[in-house]
């Protein structure tokens, strides 16, 4: 459901797009708002918010519910594992109906015997190999890799070094900084204003619940339709861009850190909830010693996702249009964004190499040891 | 005969404690009726004596620790703590819990140390009270052990150092030993007794909640004895042993017996008498009775070791319970399980196959499934009801959830869901009806045609 939003979120994105002076606009709702946002016209980008809202609730209520509540039949171990799921009403009306049921039916059947046709090689054939020539054309193989490798890595550098003035690339890094900065800002920004309704919501096993349906209903709608009215905003109050075009980012990651943090505050056991009632547990120390760590490796999920998605977003979200206004801050979004309209494949290639460098420090130095420790130490059970 | 309780430390021996008066607890359901959970039970809890709550699923016992630990309030009546009427926790009340409830992200030292911690003792306090809980329980050397390290003995030890280190008055456990295999619970109890004995524990008071019969004889001075559904005080029984005591000895047998039958005193229990002979389920509502999940083998191999050459179809109890090596928890739902279908009868804590037992015994496997069918259909209303409602259906087959629904009526929703899954598991060896459970229906092999 939550991959869900990310390809929603790039086909509105990428169903107009210009790279220099070719431009490719694919008949679409993404097409439909880029139109909207050159004609600034508000109301036809409320209209394309309603139909998407639409949409998604249909696919949410005829596609996912049933599968999801069919899937549970596949979890292996715990039997119910406590949780009664409700049977959707799309999926009870299928199971119900007899003339789609037969139709099933004869589906299954002419599967099965499909399944049944004997293809590929039969079990229990021993396959020859000899094991001596297997190590030789292993090496070989290596080898090979090892001077492809060298090869690209030449390539690489001669392309860089002929291309792009060292200067660049390191401004280039200097604006990744910058957007990385926006993306921990907004991260910490989603985590202050959720982890604490998320824990009030999830304490609470009913509540719970509508929250987590809830979220995950705004998890799933792709936020850049939201982004035009925003941009209204901040051209009609005349804001500074740098600023106020970062929140944009955060706008569909930050339901990731909601709905997990809802999941591991609902998962807390009552007992230990109990434990500190009976111990006078209370106040910031609650929240220290017990809260924090018993959620914290469902949170690192979220946040994990919800950083994720704010790069995804960062390219869509630093440079905005509204009509012949172009808002731009400055990020490796931005200028990813700009070199794209430019059609400069040089500088979206560096771009693009310093954002994809940039996440996976950031995965490996930080969010990885940061799961593990979380994994080794706070889970329960 | 001597009577020997603990005096302690700070209050005269006999002082009150704590007291319930009239407490009564509904359990809340949005949809049908409240759910009486406890119904006017009184308790009172004086310092020096150790007092056993002893109970079968269902008798509320849980709920009631948790209102005398202030945790949840009473649906009406009071809890006084020294003369006080109780509004929440208390310091000077400390729980145990059944599944220790320790905090796996803290060693076992700052396990112990919660309670300081969260109340601001000083750091130099702290430690001393810490190291002295520690070493009282027997946990030296593992301070900076994690949880997950431990076994569940040790994690119990944890538990009970977590609730002393900040010297409560009265240590309410639930099920303390429950959870721990035979001997670990043995050891932690036997522990527990000496330290009481010795009077080393920082404690006036102790209450525990248990389903064990010998666990309540073994270490209680004051046992009380909760009905099922809802729960009430049913007795109140005093255990005139001095510590340490002796499971084999005449006397202690005797009274273990004495509270066997007690126990399996036939409660006033709906039965099929009520229920008039009518297909209609509507009416029925309140009538239904919660069943404990009992497979049919066990209740097989039950009856097979009763009807077997030594018992020759009569058993006392608590020798059955050892030579079959079950638990409390799970003789009785079978015991009371062949009694519902009169398969067996409860009598002064013996155990006697019925003619229908012994006959159902000596079948081959269909007999026995017909015979099961017979009993299902005769005396487990709620079978008589989805079998009458299937057979009118023209297709034969019918949604769980509004047995369910009626079920809920009369009990919590997980009594509820047990006790259908319970019928199912019955139902499906007599084969009377199966269900789906993907679209949670009840319906008939299709031997019946359409």
């Amino acid at each position: 459901m939550m991959s869900m939003a990310g390809g929603w979120f790039m086909v509105v994105y990428s169903e107009s797009i210009s790279v220099g002076n070719t431009e490719v606009v694919l008949p679409g709702i993404g097409s439909y708002v880029g139109r909207a946002i050159d004609q600034k016209d508000i109301a036809a980008i409320g209209a394309a918010i309603a139909a998407m809202m639409a949409v998604i609730l249909l696919y949410d209520q005829l596609l996912f519910r049933p599968l999801a509540a069919w899937a549970t039949r596949f979890r292996l171990g715990g039997g119910d594992g406590g949780v009664q799921v409700v049977e959707p009403w799309f999926l009870r009306f299928l199971r119900r109906t007899r003339l789609i049921s037969s139709f099933g039916d004869a589906l299954f059947l002419a599967a099965r015997k499909i399944s049944y046709l004997k293809l590929g090689r039969a079990v229990g054939v021993a396959r020859p190999s000899s094991s001596s020539g297997r190590g030789v054309s292993e090496w070989l193989w290596r080898g090979f890799l090892v001077v492809v490798f060298l090869a690209a890595l030449f390539l690489v550098g001669r392309y860089t070094y002929e291309t792009y003035a060292m200067a660049e690339v390191g401004h280039v890094f200097v604006l990744g900084g910058i957007t990385m900065l926006r993306v921990m800002s907004m991260l910490l920004l989603a985590s202050v204003i959720w982890v604490p309704l998320g824990v009030w919501l999830g304490l609470d096993p009913v509540r719970a619940r509508r929250a987590q349906l809830a979220a995950q209903y705004c998890a799933a709608f792709p936020a850049n339709l939201f982004f035009p009215v925003f941009v209204v905003g901040i051209v009609h109050f005349n804001l500074v861009p740098d600023v106020w075009l970062t929140p944009l980012m955060i706008l569909g990651a930050q339901w990731y850190i909601l709905f997990n943090v809802i999941a591991g505050a609902s998962s807390l056991p009552a007992e230990l909830l109990e434990v500190c009632r009976s111990l006078n547990v209370r106040g910031w120390f609650w929240w220290r010693r017990v809260l924090l760590p018993g959620i914290m490796p469902y949170y690192l999920v979220g946040a994990v996702a919800a950083a994720g998605g704010a790069w995804n977003a960062a390219i869509a979200s630093e440079m905005a249009q509204w009509g012949d206004v172009t808002l731009v801050a400055h990020g490796l979004g931005a200028y990813i964004a700009q070199a794209t309209l430019r059609g400069d494949i040089n500088q979206i290639g560096l771009g693009t190499v310093i954002m994809c460098v940039l996440v996976m420090l950031l995965n490996t130095l930080f969010w990885r040891p940061l799961s593990d420790f979380a994994a080794r130490r706070l889970k329960l059970n | 005969m001597e009577f020997l309780t603990q005096p302690s430390q700070a209050m005269p021996e006999g002082t009150v404690l704590a007291e319930a008066r009239h407490v009564r607890q509904f359990y809340h359901k949005d949809s049908a009726a409240d759910v009486q959970v406890l119904d006017d039970v009184n308790l009172t809890l004086h310092a020096g004596e150790i007092v056993g709550l002893l109970g079968r699923s269902g008798s509320g016992k849980s709920t009631l620790l948790r209102i005398l630990a202030g945790l949840l309030p009473p649906t009406s009546g009071e809890v006084l703590w020294k003369g006080q009427k109780l509004a929440g926790p208390i310091t000077e009340i400390a729980v145990v819990f059944q599944s220790f409830a320790l905090f796996p992200w803290m060693t076992v030292e700052e396990n112990v140390a919660l309670g300081l911690d969260a109340n601001g003792v000083p750091a130099s306090e702290r430690d001393v009270l810490v190291e002295n809980a520690i070493s009282l329980i027997g946990l030296g050397g593992y301070e900076n052990a994690w949880p997950k390290e431990l076994s569940g003995g040790m994690q119990q030890r944890v538990g009970l150092a977590r609730a002393l280190v900040v010297r409560p008055a009265l240590l309410l456990m639930d099920e303390p030993f429950s959870a721990l295999d035979v001997l670990t619970a043995e050891n932690l109890r036997t522990d527990l007794i000496e330290l009481w004995s010795e009077k080393k524990l920082p404690v006036q008071s102790m209450l525990i909640v248990t389903h064990n019969i010998e666990e309540a004889v073994l270490m209680c001075d004051r046992i009380v004895i909760a009905s099922s559904n809802p729960g009430r005080v049913a007795h109140v029984l005093h255990v005139p042993f001095a510590h340490p005591r002796n499971r084999e000895d005449t006397a202690f047998r005797q009274l273990v017996d004495h509270i066997y039958a007690l126990m399996t005193q036939r409660a006033p229990i709906i039965s099929e008498a009520d229920l008039a002979g009518g297909a209609q389920a509507a009416p029925l509502a309140p009538s239904f009775r919660a069943l404990v999940p009992v497979s049919i083998t066990m209740m097989i191999g039950m009856m097979e070791a009763l009807a077997a050459s030594p018992l020759n179809g009569r058993a006392d109890l608590p020798v059955l319970a050892e030579k079959l090596q079950l638990e409390l928890d799970d003789l009785f739902p079978l015991g009371e399980s062949l009694e519902l279908l009169a398969l067996a009868e409860l009598e002064d804590g013996d155990i006697l196959l019925t003619n229908e037992g012994v006959h159902f015994v000596l079948s081959d496997l269909e007999e026995r499934k017909a015979i099961m069918g017979h009993a299902l259909r005769h005396y487990v209303p709620l079978v008589k009801t989805i079998c009458s409602t299937l057979d009118e259906r023209p297709n034969h087959a019918v949604k769980a959830e509004r047995f369910r629904d009626e079920l809920e009526a009369s009990m919590s929703p997980d009594y509820a869901r047990q006790t259908l899954q319970t019928i199912i598991g019955w139902a499906r060896f007599a084969e009377l009806f199966d269900y789906d459970e993907e679209s949670d229906r009840f319906f008939l092999e299709d031997e019946a045609g359409e």
